[in-house]
């Protein structure tokens, strides 16, 4: 379906040109066929368009912003209050064993609506990041058959270009010999690699004479594939002289590019009290992107992370990154660490782009339209375009786009959007399509009865002797992330006595999440409850 | 003279020709590119996921791979079912029935059938007899009926026929593969070997009153399991827990469909109820006798459950737990069922993976594998063939809160209890449960936890690419190895030795186990 845009286009294209008027066209391929200046003809074809005009309002027309860091089947859980932070790196909060505990507040209720609500789940997740005007997520989990093309882009599972999926993902370290042997070969170029590494305390760095620390390590066996490509997750722990190494590798091989390092700062805090060093990062010429990691160390979406590192940059970074910089981050950065695998470019509009599209409120007229952006809460998320496709945002708007099958939405209270599923959710549980009611009815109900909601769900997976990409195959997910002391019951269809599957996670950062913020009494991050009055 | 050849008056019910069932088939052959690949993953499953490979090299000098790379030069030349019989064999002679090839579509979820079944029994002196035991209404002509002798299979001694039959069977035990040979000469699932060549068998018997007869019975096609319209293997293509012959299982319930009573022709399958049955034995001190047709059921804890209720309205005296011909299944419900048999905690079987690279990547990439990793990645300095061995789960988290079966208990198993059934029989016996009476020297000796070659592929896609039409493997993939005063030793090939022995006489084949019982009662008394 094509469509067209007209408004104050902020194009994150290579001169940042922001068109005002400007107008964009969607083409039916999913793909712009054009960015230009809202007087010039349009290109052919969208003659019969549909046209949303938001010249008279002065909203804002970005791209759809990209969350380069997540683990998707964990998205519905609220902040893990976990009382043994800060942590040394990430293979101590595995076993955390104090309540709340790991096991059985983290593993198993994903566990759980992985395997009794995994369309729900996705769905869900999906709306999710639409409400926070994102295009792109990344932690897909395993499947026991092909996810289709959903809400979003799945950066782990999109097939980009021609149906061949090219982005290679470990949340999990590697061994050094498969790192050397295997991995490093397949960044040819045409690969991206995105990699957890060296998460954990840059003060867990031993004493030089001592063996190097675990995280550390983790980052020299990486060596082989200091190559274009790479996108490490965290680094946390990495010093500027790492940084160097890194980046010197990449040029080496290729001066134009450049490595990426995903900053998920909320979560570092949370976590280790600590943060990535994106300042020695950038100095060595490395690219930074955002991401909103899980949801029970993380925010609800780049949106809110964005916040994060804006507040961080004021306060902490001596203001490193200017307003366009700091919008970057969730836009052309990460859309240009995906191009080195990815045809249709994300993160910036220009002809042959994606046609990911966010409509955003301007808030006060003549705003600056980055500050615009970093300011925004979910209510000025005005309309959300995936693939070409409306998917989110006012009902106004959404008519005006040409969405059709939607289902009501409130993501906060007084907050009224509509949403197109379309079936991006597969199945209910009744064989039915879901839609926006459907999709909280079944996760409600794994939330009522989990343990009920389990023993179904694994009935049907053991009823199942055919094959996995039939159309009726059970569709079960696997968290990417270690698993806590979840052994004990492991493989039986039982879940740990007083199990609780919390209600999904709300969808906006709401009372409950600035208030667990406000318990964990971290500096950084006191300011969160500001943004969001 | 030779008696007159006879033959049924009506066909099978719901079962199609054997060579309509092949015109069919031959209607749209697999092509040359989907047999390279099937090849292809046989080669990286066996290779590099494949637990018993060093086992197998050793115990039988075979060369699985090597000859799987020979079978891939001679792809062109062979026709399809050739292809699949070759296939096929390469994992028959691993004599590992956990380890198959699954045939793709149209001989997915078929199986080729006679309409009746033959058991085997000693006279007193010692001579073994094959009498018909269960037959369908329409096979039923003349006198041939349930109870009749056979003396020839076309024209062969039976015994003879039968030891023909088992030498193309998987089994690693004489005994085993013996009893799989008897059993398919009327039964035989499509999905892991091509149909029979002959088109029918003729039979020659003798009738309970003497008389030599003979009739000639056509081989039938009918499905084998469906479920949502859909073919299907009898076995989850998604358990993690599975210890089964997929074969045994498919053949139990193609036997169930065929020859139980209506009512439990067509309820669920993976039901406790439906692989649970339970009575009192007759005589002067009754016990208890629970027989456990197979662990292929969808849940651990309701069948322990199940166990738990029935053990509880058990006799007090002692308990006789039968499981012949239990194919195995879910490895969890088989230990927690034991613990439920017992009054003190029991040690559980524990598995170990290849030290294979791909074994660690899969390890790598499954958190719940996590344990295993360290092992693996180790072995390039250990030089260890498995990985460092642990429980699947803990059976008393499973059998929480169940009460306990204090009385004695023994054990029946024949040579094929397999799998999950053998880690009963070895929890029984290695945690001091009671004697294991056998109706053959060791149980059918399959030590493992089995994958589908689609569930591997969901953790390592990059490795294992899709196969056509439904095809599939399943493999060995964690070995199991015993506990307590066994500690460490292997299932796989060894099986549980069974003591004391009981040669089965016509009075169990055609009346209820009836010596059998006794015998089991005896060890109780």
């Amino acid at each position: 379906m094509a469509l067209v845009l007209r408004g104050t286009v902020v194009t994150f294209d290579a001169e940042h040109r922001v068109l005002d008027p400007g107008a964009v066209y969607a083409g039916d391929d999913g793909r712009l066929a054009a960015v230009q200046p809202a007087g010039q003809a349009p290109p052919p074809g969208f003659a019969a368009a549909p046209v949303v005009d938001l010249t008279a309002t002065g909203a804002l027309v970005l791209p759809g912003l990209v969350d380069l860091h997540g683990h998707l089947q964990y998205h519905t859980l609220p902040l893990w209050e976990a009382v043994g932070v800060p942590y040394l790196h990430h293979d101590r909060w595995v076993d955390e064993r104090d309540a709340p505990d790991y096991a059985t507040t983290v593993t198993w209720p994903a566990k759980v609506l992985g395997h009794a609500a995994p369309g729900a789940l996705l769905a869900y997740i999906a709306v999710k990041a639409l409400v926070g005007g994102t295009t792109s997520v990344q932690g897909a989990p395993r499947s026991t058959r092909p996810l289709g093309d959903g809400l979003v882009r799945i950066v782990d599972i999109e097939k980009l270009p021609a149906g061949r999926d090219m982005v290679m993902t470990a949340a999990l370290q590697q061994d050094a010999e498969v790192l050397r042997n295997e991995t490093a070969d397949k960044l040819d170029g045409s690969r991206v690699l995105i990699y957890h590494v060296a998460e954990g305390r840059r003060a867990a760095e031993p004493d030089p004479a001592k063996p190097v620390s675990h995280v550390h390590r983790e980052f020299a066996d990486l060596a082989p594939c200091l190559k274009p490509g790479l996108v490490c997750v965290h680094g946390t722990a990495l010093t500027a002289a790492e940084f160097a190494t890194w980046q010197g590798a990449v040029t080496a091989l290729d001066p134009a590019e450049r490595g990426t390092v995903v900053w998920s700062p909320f979560s570092n805090l949370w976590l280790y009290r600590e943060t990535t060093d994106v300042v020695a990062a950038t100095a060595q010429g490395l690219r930074i992107a955002l991401g909103s990691d899980w949801s029970p160390s993380g925010t609800k979406h780049v949106l809110g992370e964005l916040k994060v590192a804006d507040g961080l940059n004021r306060d902490e970074l001596g203001g490193h990154f200017d307003d366009r910089a700091l919008c970057d981050l969730v836009t052309a950065d990460p859309g240009d660490a995906l191009a080195t695998a990815w045809g249709p470019q994300v993160g910036r509009l220009a002809a042959g782009s994606a046609a990911d599209l966010l409509v955003l409120d301007r808030q006060q007229p003549g705003k600056d339209v980055y500050r615009a952006l970093i300011d925004a809460t979910e209510r000025h998320i005005l309309l959300v375009v995936t693939r070409g496709r409306p998917r989110y945002g006012t009902q106004p708007l959404m008519t005006a786009a040409g969405a059709t099958a939607t289902s009501a939405i409130q993501p906060a209270p007084g907050l009224r959007r509509r949403v197109a599923l379309d079936g991006a959710g597969g199945a209910g549980p009744d064989g039915g399509v879901l839609d926006w009611p459907a999709v909280k009815r079944a996760l409600d109900k794994v939330h009522q009865d989990p343990r009920a909601a389990f023993r179904d769900a694994q009935d049907a997976l053991a009823a199942w002797g055919g094959s996995l990409d039939d159309p009726d195959a059970p569709l079960a997910l696997f968290g990417d992330m270690p698993e806590g002391e979840a052994a004990a019951l492991a493989g039986t269809d039982d879940i740990p006595p007083g199990l609780v599957v919390p209600e999904p996670d709300a969808l906006t950062h709401d009372a409950a999440f600035l208030a667990a913020v406000d318990r964990s009494g971290i500096p950084a991050l006191r300011h969160l409850k500001d943004c969001y009055p | 003279m030779s008696p007159r050849v006879t033959a049924p008056a009506r066909a099978l019910p719901e079962s199609t020709g054997l060579d309509a069932f092949l015109a069919q088939a031959a209607a749209d052959p697999l092509p040359l590119a989907d047999r390279y690949r099937l090849l292809a993953a046989a080669r990286v499953l066996v290779e590099e996921l494949y637990v018993h490979l060093p086992l197998k090299r050793a115990r039988y000098a075979t060369d699985p791979v090597q000859r799987l790379r020979l079978l891939e030069r001679r792809v062109p030349a062979l026709s399809e079912l050739q292809f699949h019989g070759e296939l096929a064999g390469v994992f028959r002679d691993l004599r590992d029935l956990h380890t198959v090839y699954q045939l793709p579509a149209p001989y997915r979820g078929q199986v080729a059938v006679l309409g009746f079944l033959v058991e085997r029994y000693h006279d007193e002196d010692g001579a073994p007899h094959y009498p018909v035991s269960r037959i369908d209404d329409a096979l039923k002509h003349g006198d041939f009926d349930a109870g009749v002798e056979l003396e020839l299979w076309n024209g062969v001694p039976v015994e003879r026929a039968i030891e023909r039959g088992a030498a193309a069977q998987v089994g690693c035990s004489p005994d085993a593969r013996l009893a799989r040979g008897l059993e398919s000469l009327t039964l035989r699932p499509l999905r892991t070997a091509p149909p029979p060549d002959e088109r029918w068998v003729q039979l020659t018997y003798r009738t309970p009153d003497g008389r030599l007869r003979e009739t000639r019975v056509p081989w039938r096609v009918r499905p084998a399991d469906r479920h949502r319209g859909r073919d299907q293997d009898p076995v989850p293509t998604l358990g993690t827990h599975l210890g089964i012959d997929a074969g045994n299982e498919a053949t139990r319930q193609a036997k169930r469909a065929l020859f139980a009573p209506a009512p439990a022709r067509r309820s669920a399958a993976r039901a406790p109820r439906d692989v649970l049955a339970f009575r009192r034995t007759r005589g002067r001190r009754p016990y208890g006798y629970l027989r456990v047709y197979s662990f292929n059921v969808t849940s651990a804890r309701r069948f322990a459950e199940q166990v738990a209720a029935i053990a509880a309205g058990a006799p007090a005296d002692g308990l006789i737990v039968d499981i012949r011909g239990n194919p195995g299944g879910n490895i969890l419900a088989a230990e927690a069922a034991l613990r439920v048999l017992s009054t003190g905690p029991v040690d559980p079987v524990r598995f170990a993976l290849p030290t294979s690279r791909a074994a660690l990547a899969l390890a790598r990439a499954n958190p719940a594998f996590r344990p295993w990793a360290p092992s693996i990645r180790d072995a390039v300095e250990s030089g260890e063939p498995y990985s460092q061995a642990f429980p699947l789960t803990d059976p008393d988290a499973v059998a929480d809160g169940l009460p306990r079966y204090p009385g004695p208990k023994v054990l029946i198993v024949d040579a094929l209890s397999y799998s999950a059934a053998d880690i009963f029989a070895a929890g029984f016996a290695d945690n001091g449960l009671g004697p294991v009476l056998g109706t053959a020297g060791t149980t059918g000796a399959g030590g493992a936890n089995v994958w589908t070659y689609e569930l591997l592929g969901v953790w390592l896609p990059d490795l294992l690419g899709p196969l056509p039409r439904g095809a599939g493997f399943r493999v060995a993939l964690r070995r199991a190895t015993r506990a307590g005063g066994n500690a460490g030793v292997p299932l796989e090939d060894f099986g549980v030795t069974a003591d004391p022995l009981h040669r089965l006489t016509r009075r169990d084949v055609l009346g209820h186990n009836r010596d059998l019982l006794a015998a089991a009662s005896a060890l109780l008394s």
